[in-house]
């Protein structure tokens, strides 16, 4: 298989392992219309035709529905004219088709200038990244996350329904939907505090307490650069300081644990055993949270408030008053 | 899609309300309805189930508009509070919203949203 370019490369290997072999890519392609049995196409040289680069994805067997998907490698953002170009290649691919229905796909990692989302709605194109009235700048690797879960979803999509992709600007529509989203992403990603487990995606504290709120602890032990809680439903939360982990517990992350771990109760710190912390908070329920940056606080049963540092735990009774609930 | 979406109204054929998180539970278990689900958040399929989205309009109707997918970012920016019409909504900062341009629609991003700008809908940003 020959790539004019890296940009085509990484689409073919992703479109590939997306929708395994129903995935071509061809360079000056002559496409031809599949029905010339129309009195505006006949010509003395036979019917239209026109060279293009094109990587084609068969999205459905019956009846075939193909994406036909243009990769655009510019050193500038895409124009117009090139949104408008592919637009006539899948409007003449259509008018002319001969059961088949093709959909159309621009990809330009550099981005798009704002004149062309007005050709991509009325053609029903797809665009790759997306135009939000403001310019965002998306890493590659980002726009390549942004067409495999383009064509995952495309493909989900046209096995329950297809037809209400077909008028203006549907697909356009549905690929904003897909692809939108990536900026509030991209934001959070930045900041990498929060890691879900086992993917190690992203993630934020609202998403980690509705994951964990409700679970109760079934453990506490602390090992190299953190302290780890094990929750019910096999999950755990570990807590390193600028990296807070959680999530689905596939054992595969754990280290050693430590022996000698800092422990601290009631709201002076004085210290205490671990043992003493593992009496207390095992089987209680996490009711409420808050990171405090140097620690990640549980509030356990609505009666006592666990900490996990770095370097150790606390533990301290909400109730009062205070001295009637000591440790 | 004249309005901000971000609050949505869910109900079926019938008027009746749908509670939107117990139906993106229930329907997340129909593995084939699951158009994404990664790092990014959640989008799925409910073009079939004959469920509306409400938009408030002024006159203190609601306009029904039928749902296809339904998605649910992992993470969203950051949120505005617009009155539009009679009514104050929490939007996304990245709302798209069209509002009317002289004889002309144009899509402006919600945090781009001025006071006096119209809507495609006909109604006007107040603040």
């Amino acid at each position: 298989m020959n790539f004019k370019n890296e940009l085509e490369r990484r689409c073919f290997e992703i479109a590939e392992r997306t929708l395994r072999d129903s995935v071509t890519i061809e360079h000056n392609r002559t496409i031809q219309i599949e029905s010339a049995l129309f009195p505006e196409v006949a010509s003395f040289k036979g019917p239209p035709a026109k060279e293009i680069d094109v990587l084609v994805a068969q999205l459905l067997d019956t009846p075939k529905i193909v994406l036909l998907i243009s990769c655009k490698m510019l050193s500038r953002p895409a124009e117009p004219a090139h949104v408008q170009e592919w637009g006539a290649v899948v409007q003449t691919m259509n008018k002319y088709s001969d059961g088949t229905l093709y959909f159309g796909l621009v990809i330009s990692p550099t981005g798009f200038t704002a004149g062309c989302e007005a050709w991509a709605t009325s053609h029903n194109l797809g665009i790759i990244p997306p135009l939000k009235g403001r310019k965002l700048s998306f890493g590659e690797e980002t726009v390549f996350r942004m067409f495999e879960r383009t064509l995952k979803a495309l493909h989900a999509r046209v096995q329950l329904r297809f037809d209400d992709l077909k008028e203006p600007p549907a697909l356009f529509e549905f690929v904003y939907r897909i692809v939108a989203d990536f900026e509030g992403h991209h934001e959070a990603d930045l900041d990498g505090r929060y890691i879900l487990f086992p993917h190690g995606w992203p993630s934020s504290f609202g998403e980690m307490y509705q994951t964990l709120g409700g679970r109760t602890i079934e453990d506490l032990w602390a090992m190299q650069g953190g302290t780890v809680a094990s929750l019910s439903r096999r999950h755990l939360v570990q807590f390193g300081g600028n990296r807070i982990e959680y999530g689905l517990d596939d054992e595969s992350t754990r280290s050693a644990t430590l022996s000698t771990v800092r422990c601290h109760k009631n709201i002076d710190m004085e210290p205490c055993t671990l043992d003493l912390i593992r009496s207390v908070a095992i089987g209680k329920a996490i009711t409420s949270a808050g990171d405090f940056g140097s620690y990640l606080e549980f509030g356990l049963d609505k009666k006592f408030n666990l900490g996990l540092h770095e370097d150790g735990f606390h533990l301290m009774s909400t109730e009062t008053p205070v001295e009637d609930h000591r440790l | 899609m004249p309005m901000p979406a971000e609050q949505l109204l869910l109900v079926d054929s019938d008027g009746k309300p749908v509670e939107i998180d117990a139906l993106i539970e229930r329907l997340q278990r129909e593995r084939t309805r699951v158009l994404a689900d990664d790092e990014v958040g959640l989008v799925i399929y409910m073009g079939d189930l004959g469920l509306y989205s409400l938009k408030p309009t002024d006159s203190g109707a609601f306009l029904a508009q039928r749902v296809s997918e339904i998605s649910r970012a992992r993470f969203s920016t950051r949120m505005l509070r617009k009155q539009i019409g009679a009514r104050v909504l929490s939007v996304t900062t990245d709302a798209v919203v069209v509002v009317k341009d002289g004889n002309t629609l144009r899509k402006v991003r919600a945090e781009k949203l001025e006071p006096g700008m119209v809507l495609a809908s006909g109604e006007k940003v107040y603040r």
